[in-house]
């Protein structure tokens, strides 16, 4: 009788992991939202998909690229995770990602952003959200200094003259809020100045040809525009702007979710970001956002597929960001929404949405950005600009041809690239076998430094033992 | 203790102990032995981590590299700049305060509480909160104005950065310090100062023969974990300004921490940690090797 009791409760004890692993199939997704507005939409998924289980789990902006690279070097990648679309490049390029032409090509014209997960055509994500800077301006200032509040600047002599007319240091009043102290985010602020002016990074064959006579002008009109500027990082630039201490600003519509509630008398306007000139280039931005990847080791990517194309539809993903207004979703109906038209100044994200851009896809552009951000910070800092555009030249030499070398041995190591992945199934299919073999001699390269560090602790044990007993006797 | 050594063997004593220390032993080995081991064998290899299976052999090139980088070489000689300019200071301040809190006759409880609450903040708190009052328009400047002297944008401008990192991390590490010495100073014996003061000993002599080398090996400790604790200097530039404006506040842990998790250099980022490394373990044998010898010959005589 007893007996039997112990053993049903054992029986149990070891059948219960079983079922519960057994019958679902349970996939990992890694974001970086507050769960608060994940969870309900995964709730409702696992309702309607019996058998499916989605585990959410939330990274941060701080470190999450560096979490999510680390587990994917252990195996241990999600199987559904958010990347920032400047990622993209690197991720797809290295062949870290699955394939999913066959799985979202179907909604394409619903979407925009699809650039950043395309790769050779095949594409390799699913646009989730948009987002863009716009030029903010303080219109209290702006009727202070004489201008008119009910338009911003539309070319860059408006810009700097407002900036010049506003900014009074003394007084506490700047002209335009400069990115400053942050080198790592200086290319979404200045960038738009280049593209607006026909510049650009890589040309297209992928030619490194960022130094041009556009980009020097550019960076010419942003130094003089840094005169009549408070420079800092984009937090106390926003706060600056949202004490009414600043004149212009290059924000994002993040803001809305704060100055109205934080400071309801701050009465600022929005602008598409002026161009050139008249009759010369045109408004553009920085488009970024974030699509929806599945690593090659997916568990169920059937399964995955049918959750984000749930989780990106407008009803799933508009309550997400209508809290924290920090981009819009990728579904072109959502721009129909009553945010939009209750205040038109978010419609000014949505018509400058149209004309931004996104940086290259590239799997260099990791290493682009930083050429850039110190190409910028350099000359901000007062050095010559043919010496800085000198240097990122060189720069980019070093990377490419550092790069290059990495890329061939890559190759002939493990038969997937950028290229060859666009080849198509040839080499998809070849790649696996070539990696299982490489895999075993990192295998017993592993398998040799646990022997090492086992002998190691043997040594350590016995010395211990040692001088243990040498106490002891 | 002769009687007990009877009873229980050595050997089997020795086995207790292991078994005690068998916890520990472990998590030395997973968390510690391994990745230190892997980490050297590492810095010989190229590894990107997006292509595990290129991890191959690389020899001294790391290494060579690292004399050719000239963000490596800046970051040196800032984290240089950061050890030489923090350790000593927070080291001095910290006896200060322990001198000022341990002779105070009341409320030296509230004094103590006050110096050490900055070191049970989370030192990213800490650095957040300073972002904000380095700021042009921020609290340290209006502070500066009360006094007439100009305001600097303290984290933008090149020269100022890195002073404005080494005065919050004096600021945030020196309450802990003072707390050592403080038990340090407790410990010291009365008779002592008893003694010093009928043989006519004034305050300066009484602090300079019986309390300082009364002290001396918690100043050694200090003073060795202090400047290990420097070299290692990470979470205050990541918060304040990742090693900007133009890399002046870039310092080798920051510059590791970016090889690695954002050029995924792997291989790279463990040469560069192992002359940290070596570095570290020079000065640290150094500082022993001066301060103990020091010690024993104008020390105390006990």
């Amino acid at each position: 009788m007893h007996k039997t009791a112990i053993k049903s409760v054992l029986l149990l004890i070891m059948l219960l992991p079983a079922a519960l692993l057994g019958a679902d199939v349970e996939l990992v997704f890694w974001n970086f939202w507050d769960p608060k507005f994940i969870l309900p939409v995964i709730e409702q998924f696992e309702k309607d998909n019996p058998g499916v289980k989605i585990r959410n789990e939330q990274v941060n902006w701080g470190n999450g690229l560096d979490k999510i690279v680390v587990a994917m070097a252990n195996g241990r990648a999600p199987d559904i995770c958010e990347l920032g679309s400047t990622w993209m490049g690197k991720f797809m390029a290295e062949g870290a990602l699955l394939d999913v032409t066959d799985k979202f090509s179907d909604l394409k014209p619903a979407y925009l952003m699809w650039e950043p997960a395309t790769m050779n055509g095949r594409l390799y994500g699913m646009p989730w959200l948009a987002g863009t800077r716009v030029m903010f301006y303080n219109r209290a200032l702006f009727k202070a200094a004489g201008l008119d509040p009910e338009r911003g600047p539309a070319t860059w002599a408006e810009l700097l003259e407002a900036a010049k007319l506003i900014h009074n240091p003394e007084k506490g009043r700047y002209g335009f809020g400069m990115n400053a102290g942050e080198g790592h985010i200086l290319y979404k602020k200045f960038m738009p100045f280049v593209w607006g002016n026909h510049g650009q990074i890589l040309d297209e064959n992928d030619a490194f040809v960022f130094d041009s006579p556009q980009t020097r002008e550019a960076l010419d009109f942003y130094l003089k525009l840094k005169e009549y500027s408070y420079c800092e990082k984009q937090d106390l630039l926003d706060e600056a702007f949202k004490r009414g201490k600043l004149g212009l600003a290059i924000s994002g519509s993040w803001n809305f979710a704060r100055y109205p509630i934080d400071a309801p008398e701050l009465d600022f306007g929005v602008a598409l970001m002026p161009k050139p000139a008249k009759d010369k280039g045109f408004s553009t931005s920085f488009l970024g956002g974030e699509i929806l990847v599945l690593f090659k080791s997916c568990k169920d990517p059937d399964a995955a597929a049918k959750f984000i194309r749930y989780l990106t539809t407008v009803e799933n993903t508009l309550p997400i960001t209508r809290e924290a207004l920090v981009s819009f979703p990728a579904h072109k109906d959502a721009y129909s929404d009553e945010m939009f038209s209750r205040d038109p100044r978010l419609g000014v994200f949505v018509e400058q949405m149209k004309t931004a851009i996104h940086p290259p896809v590239h799997r260099l552009w990791i290493e682009l950005e930083k050429i850039i951000n110190t190409t910028v910070e350099k000359a901000m800092y007062g050095e010559a600009p043919d010496a800085v555009f000198a240097e990122a030249n060189r720069e980019y030499e070093r990377v490419a041809r550092w790069q290059s070398v990495v890329r061939t041995a890559a190759r002939g190591s493990i038969g997937v690239s950028a290229v060859t992945a666009g080849i198509g199934k040839s080499a998809e299919v070849a790649a696996p076998a070539a990696t299982s073999q490489n895999g075993g001699s990192t295998q017993i390269l592993l398998l040799a430094l646990i022997g090492v560090g086992t002998l190691l602790n043997a040594v350590l044990l016995m010395f211990l033992i040692y001088e243990v007993k040498k106490k002891a006797g | 203790m002769i009687g007990k050594s009877r009873r229980i063997g050595p050997i089997e004593k020795s086995q207790q102990v292991l078994l005690f220390l068998s916890p520990w032993l472990l998590t030395f080995a997973v968390f510690w032995l391994y990745p230190l081991l892997f980490s050297l064998i590492l810095s010989f290899c190229d590894y990107d981590v997006f292509h595990p299976a290129m991890f191959s052999f690389a020899g001294f090139k790391n290494y060579w590299r690292l004399l050719g980088d000239g963000d490596f070489m800046q970051s040196f000689a800032n984290t240089l700049i950061f050890v030489v300019g923090t350790t000593p200071v927070t080291t001095l301040l910290a006896l200060a305060l322990a001198l000022m809190v341990n002779n105070v006759s009341r409320g030296s409880g509230i004094f103590r509480s006050i110096f050490f609450l900055p070191s049970i903040i989370s030192i990213v708190v800490t650095a957040t909160i300073f972002k904000s009052m380095y700021s042009p328009i921020g609290a340290l400047n209006r502070f500066l104005a009360i006094f007439g002297l100009p305001g600097q944008a303290w984290l933008i401008e090149k020269n100022l950065a890195m002073p404005a990192i080494m005065l919050m991390n004096i600021w945030a590490y020196t309450g802990y310090y003072m707390i050592l010495y403080l038990a340090a100073l407790k410990a010291v014996p009365r008779q002592l100062y008893e003694a010093a003061e009928v043989d006519g000993a004034d305050e300066w002599q009484q602090f300079r023969y019986i309390t300082l080398p009364q002290i001396h090996y918690m100043t050694i400790f200090i003073l060795v974990v202090n400047t290990i604790r420097s070299w290692q200097v990470f979470p205050e530039v990541f918060t304040l300004t990742r090693g900007g404006p133009v890399g002046s506040t870039n310092t080798m842990v920051h510059h590791l921490y970016e090889t690695a998790f954002r050029y995924h250099e792997m291989g790279y980022a463990s040469a560069i940690s192992y002359v940290l490394l070596a570095i570290i373990m020079a000065f640290s044998l150094l500082q022993m090797y001066v301060l103990q010898g020091r010690g024993r010959d104008g020390g105390s005589r006990r």
